[in-house]
């Protein structure tokens, strides 16, 4: 499957849909790829849209360049390019910047693709490791 | 070939979430996700909303995730 980047200024991001899902509600979510990210952090407010009560999360501490914070993990079905994926760990966090993205990154995406940036024609290339998990 | 400069989606709805219709255009938007995707809804029932919680500003990424 392919994704194209997204430009916002001067900057082209790899910022792609993906599909999360938790009971009956499904709600597609635009975030950013993020090799140097070990986990996926998502904004709290998606969750609470979906259902979930963030805070019966594992409750743990995310270190970033600008200090730290706190994300609340849950595992939920997700669907990326039609590929569905499940019990995926998702940090749910009140403390993403306000000029930041959610973030998807090593575990829970990029281990379960491989995946090709081409910043020149500005396309992401992502080959799931297998159809289903 | 759908929109893929959203320079001027982001810099009319900085900070807000903002729903997406075809083409990468902006159908709803509101600073509170729920009330963005309710007034996506009252036009699409039965619709995935598409979100995306625009940057209050665009900077050079280096894990910036956090406030």
């Amino acid at each position: 499957m392919k994704f194209p980047y997204l430009k916002f200024g001067e900057f082209w991001k790899p910022v792609i849909p993906v599909t999360f899902i938790f009971g009956d509600k499904r709600l597609i979510y635009r975030a950013l790829i993020d090799s140097g990210s070990d986990i996926n952090i998502i904004h709290a407010a998606v969750g609470e849209y979906l259902g979930i009560n963030i805070k019966k999360g594992i409750e743990h501490p995310i270190s970033g360049i600008s200090g730290t914070a706190t994300g609340y993990i849950h595992k939920i079905s997700i669907e990326v390019g039609g590929w569905p994926f499940e019990n995926i760990p998702i940090s749910f966090s009140e403390d993403i910047a306000p000029y930041g993205f959610g973030v998807f990154g090593q575990i829970g995406f990029f281990d379960k693709f491989i995946i090709k940036f081409d910043y020149q024609k500005k396309i992401i290339e992502m080959v799931p490791k297998r159809s289903k998990n | 070939m759908r929109n893929t400069d959203l320079t001027k989606i982001y810099r009319q709805y900085k900070g807000k979430w903002i729903v997406f219709g075809k083409e990468n255009k902006v159908v709803a938007a509101d600073n509170d996700l729920k009330k963005a995707i309710t007034q996506f809804k009252k036009k699409n029932p039965k619709a995935i909303p598409d979100v995306l919680r625009v940057p209050t500003k665009i900077t050079p990424y280096v894990g910036k995730v956090l406030g």
